[in-house]
């Protein structure tokens, strides 16, 4: 659970097939490697199962088949708990906070894996406020009355609490003011920076792939194109035509 | 209704809100936190109340230490119950976990009816028939005692629910289950404990019922329709409101009580309950915004 | 690097073998199922319903008795299945309806000595007047309140019947019939007020299922928000599935009233009646037209064949009270709410679909 562990932690999903219902296949094969201290992006239109991978990964959707890898340890049909524990957290779309429990209560719940050890638990919980020191003075207000951009902290403290090694993220910028986006995208450098696996999943194409260490793209459900973001860079608007054509 | 008859009638109504609000407490539990209408909730307040009668009655258990084994007893009723029924309507339409809760009322309303049939019954209270003279006032120690345990039960649930990291579990678990299961939060296990918790909950506001009044077996959908009503009128939010909606309730009924006939009593408090409905068609919070 | 795409490492390049980016989904949807003809139920109702035709005069009395039962069941069910089966918003208190046409009936019978096929109108316009002001209160929120509120409503009705002298008390109120009939003559009459009632209503429940009001019910029972805003006026539309259900009601307990010769409180708003017509559309099928036709049958007649079983169970030194026949029925609705959701009807439709996909 520790950041040290987590130089080798590769995440690997290998490809997977799986769907919501039964007659319905979101993912056909889809394979994706995420290596630390780099940002891999997963890029596609709607539909294309972006988000539908992170669940797949984060333990939300079980594969039908395929496997799911972090090193060389399958995770395979764990749930999210478990694969919390193993360092692997999701920071999802949209709003995830707990309105009505408090940022304090937020930031505990997500250190709820500590529940055992309520000094070690409480060491996490300060650790956020000094990593995220707008938290501090708000730390007895409800989680529902905050800002969109202290919201955005919040769930990050949340999701990071535990220091995971791996990161899943969901459009981390989807709903947010302009002036809070590059606060976000520049989180996310630092969290690159600090070592960790990032898989970032977004629909807002040029910041993630300016970020981007490797790009993956998805059509359909199904693995499309991969390589360097170096490649990328000029592929954009061909890219963004396509799908547009979609 | 002469004025030197209000105190008496101010004691008696606030013991019988205590009351009301101690049969609200399972059904406010398992629809606050996990949004089921527990339609069976009074065929298992009663059901208790008729074990607890063969504790005390039968066996000669003191009135009061015989709700901690009823109260445990019930709770491993509620995991039962979950694991044979409610776990599997987790995804289902409402109105199929109504028809199935409506199936449960009435299977056990019907088994309760045959083991004891339609008797009317007393809790034998021994030390606790007693009744307290203050003045001119007569208070009943049976309902004093009942309504100080729902008094400390409500105490500890709020202290559990907002002072500890399980409780905050529990409450986030109410508002989105999906993040509570990605905090590593067992959110299956953690449901079905709240489930059994809200059974053995009905199963005290059981124990309630037979310290404070006499019951039949089939007659509990009157304790449905009132603890619906603390409910509705309480919202789910707080604990202190559950003990104020049961108050009122209990005001009410004790004042309405004196100007009418009992029988008018039931028809007022119907009224209400049709009221508040109209009234506070958001009153279930969660509940209510999930759909309309 | 495990980036494998066939020409070297950090081009970008399709991934070998699936150039399907553009290629158009696959249509994964599931062969379509082919059914039966759509004349084939109602011609099966048809029939059904040729058969019951000449039966008051054939059988016996015993059994003409038992078939009246099954088609009042039959009556009201259809008047729950409209708002509680297509709907989705369970009245669990359908009693009080027909309870309500019954002493509506009865009364105006014993006081203005009206006669059957009279009283029945305005019994049914008693069941409607009362829904009004019921569904006013209760439909426009969500259907636990109305299966709660209707829940409590049998209580509520019971303790304003029996403390009203005007309504005959706990006394109750005597129906007479023409006194010059004989008992077979009687119950053919029961029995073909029923039936012609019963094809009426089941005629409406078809004309409601294949209609933009059947399907604005069923929008609102998989999605009341999203038929809302679709523009289906919801509140209208089950106001009136409730009244029509009332009113079918009100007409059944019409019929009671001189069925039985005498009603009470107890027994006219009775929890167990509205539990059978709520178990008969779970059985049967909700949402189904024929439904209740074959719930009320199959309920009905395991119902009097609990009632006579039970008791002969203790020839055998087990002795029960005949009530266990409500565990059964109680049992019963939570077994096909937890695995037999659609009911018999949904599993002869599913069956089909799938043995004549193959």
């Amino acid at each position: 659970m520790t950041r040290a562990a987590t130089a080798t932690q590769v995440l690997r999903m290998d490809r997977v097939t799986a769907g919501y219902y039964a007659n319905d296949t979101v993912l056909d094969q889809v394979s994706l490697e995420a290596r630390p201290g780099r940002v891999t992006v997963v890029l596609g239109p709607n539909g294309s199962g972006k988000s539908t991978s992170l669940r797949v990964l984060s333990g939300f959707l079980n594969a039908r088949s395929g496997r799911t890898m972090l090193g060389s340890e399958g995770i395979d049909g764990l749930p999210p708990g478990e694969r919390l524990a193993r360092g692997i957290a999701l920071l999802p779309q949209g709003r995830s906070v707990f309105p009505g429990l408090t940022v304090e209560e937020n930031l505990r719940l997500g250190a709820w894996m500590l529940r055992k050890s309520p000094q070690r638990l409480q060491a996490a919980v300060d650790a956020m406020y000094d990593r995220y020191p707008v938290l501090r003075p708000l730390r007895s207000r409800p989680a529902g009355s905050l800002s969109g951009g202290q919201a955005r902290l919040l769930e990050f403290g949340r999701t990071l609490i535990l220091e995971p090694s791996v990161l899943l993220i969901d459009e981390p910028s989807v709903g947010l003011a302009p002036v809070l986006v590059d606060q976000v995208y520049d989180e996310i450098a630092r969290l690159r920076d600090e070592g960790r696996t990032i898989l970032l999943v977004d629909q807002n194409v040029q910041a993630a792939i300016d970020m981007a260490d490797y790009v993956y793209t998805l059509a359909y459900g199904r693995n499309h194109l991969q390589g360097e973001r170096s490649q990328f860079a000029d592929e954009l608007d061909s890219l963004i035509k396509q799908w547009l054509n979609l | 209704m002469s004025l030197s008859q209000l105190p008496q009638l101010l004691i008696n109504g606030m013991l019988l809100g205590c009351i009301y609000a101690g049969f609200a407490l399972g059904l406010s539990v398992i629809l606050g936190v996990l949004k089921v209408v527990n339609l069976a909730h009074s065929a298992v307040l009663v059901l208790a109340t008729l074990c607890y009668w063969e504790l005390v009655n039968a066996l000669g258990v003191d009135p009061l230490l015989s709700i901690v084994p009823i109260v445990v007893l019930f709770y491993f009723f509620g995991l039962a119950l979950h694991r044979g029924v409610a776990q599997r309507l987790a995804r289902e339409h409402d109105s199929t976990v109504l028809l199935a809760f409506f199936g449960i009322m009435v299977t056990i309303e019907s088994i309760a009816v045959l083991i004891w049939t339609t008797d009317t019954r007393n809790v034998r209270l021994g030390y606790l028939g007693t009744v307290l003279r203050f003045w001119d006032l007569n208070i009943a120690l049976s309902r004093v005692a009942a309504a100080v345990l729902i008094i400390l039960v409500l105490t500890v649930i709020h202290l559990l629910l907002t002072r500890t990291l399980t409780g905050a579990a529990i409450r986030g678990l109410s508002e989105n289950r999906d993040v509570a299961s990605m905090v590593g939060i067992g959110v299956d296990r953690l449901t079905r404990r709240v489930f059994a918790a809200g059974t053995a909950l009905a199963a005290f506001g059981g124990c309630i019922l037979g310290l404070a009044m006499p019951f039949t077996p089939q007659g509990h959908v009157r304790w449905l329709a009132w603890a619906f009503l603390v409910v509705i009128i309480g919202g789910m939010g707080s604990v202190l409101n559950t003990l104020l909606a049961g108050l009122a309730i209990g005001l009410t009924e004790s004042i309405v009580s004196v100007v009418l006939p009992t029988q008018y009593t039931y028809l007022i408090l119907y009224a209400i309950l049709a009221i508040a409905l109209l009234v506070r068609r958001t009153g279930l919070g969660g509940v209510s915004e999930r759909a309309v | 690097m495990e980036h494998s795409d066939g020409t070297g490492s950090g081009a970008v390049s399709p991934v070998p073998g699936r150039n399907t980016a553009l290629d158009p989904a696959v249509a994964s949807a599931p062969s379509p199922r082919r059914r039966l003809p759509p004349w084939v139920g109602p011609a099966i109702a048809v029939a059904y319903f040729a058969a019951l035709a000449p039966l008051a005069y054939t059988l016996q009395l015993g059994i003409v008795t038992t078939l009246t039962t099954v088609l009042l069941t039959a009556l009201v069910a259809h008047g729950w299945n409209i708002l509680g089966g297509y709907g989705g918003y369970l009245n669990f208190g359908m009693a009080v309806f027909s309870g309500t046409g019954a002493y509506t009936a009865a009364l105006l019978n014993s006081v203005h000595g009206w006669s059957m096929l009279i009283t029945l109108v305005p019994a049914a316009l008693a069941a409607m007047l009362l829904a009004i002001p019921v569904g006013i209160a209760t439909l426009r929120l969500r259907g636990h309140y109305f299966a709660i509120f209707t829940l409590v409503l049998t209580f509520l009705a019971q303790t304003i019947v029996f403390n009203s002298s005007l309504l005959g008390g706990a006394l109750g109120v005597y129906t007479t019939v023409d006194s010059a009939a004989t008992p077979r003559q009687l119950a053919a009459s029961f029995y073909y007020t029923l039936l012609v009632l019963v094809v009426i209503a089941t005629v409406i429940a078809y004309a409601v299922e294949h209609s933009t009001f059947g399907h604005a019910l069923r929008a609102i029972r998989e999605d009341e928000v999203g038929a809302a805003i679709l523009g289906v006026r919801t509140s209208d539309v089950k106001m009136r599935a409730f009244l029509l259900g009332a009113a079918l009601a009100g007409l059944g307990g019409g019929v009671y009233a001189y069925l039985t010769g005498y009603i009470e409180p107890t027994g006219s708003f009775d929890l167990a009646f509205s539990l059978d017509v709520v178990l008969v559309c779970v059985i049967g099928g909700l949402g189904t037209w024929q439904g209740p036709l074959i719930g009320a049958t199959i309920v009905v007649l395991l119902e009097q064949w609990l009632r006579t079983t039970i008791p002969d169970l203790s020839t055998y030194g087990i002795s029960i009270p005949p009530e266990a026949s409500r565990v059964v029925l109680g049992l019963l609705l939570v077994i096909f709410a937890l695995f037999i959701r659609r009911g018999i009807v949904g599993m002869v439709r599913r069956r089909r679909g799938r043995v004549m996909s193959v």
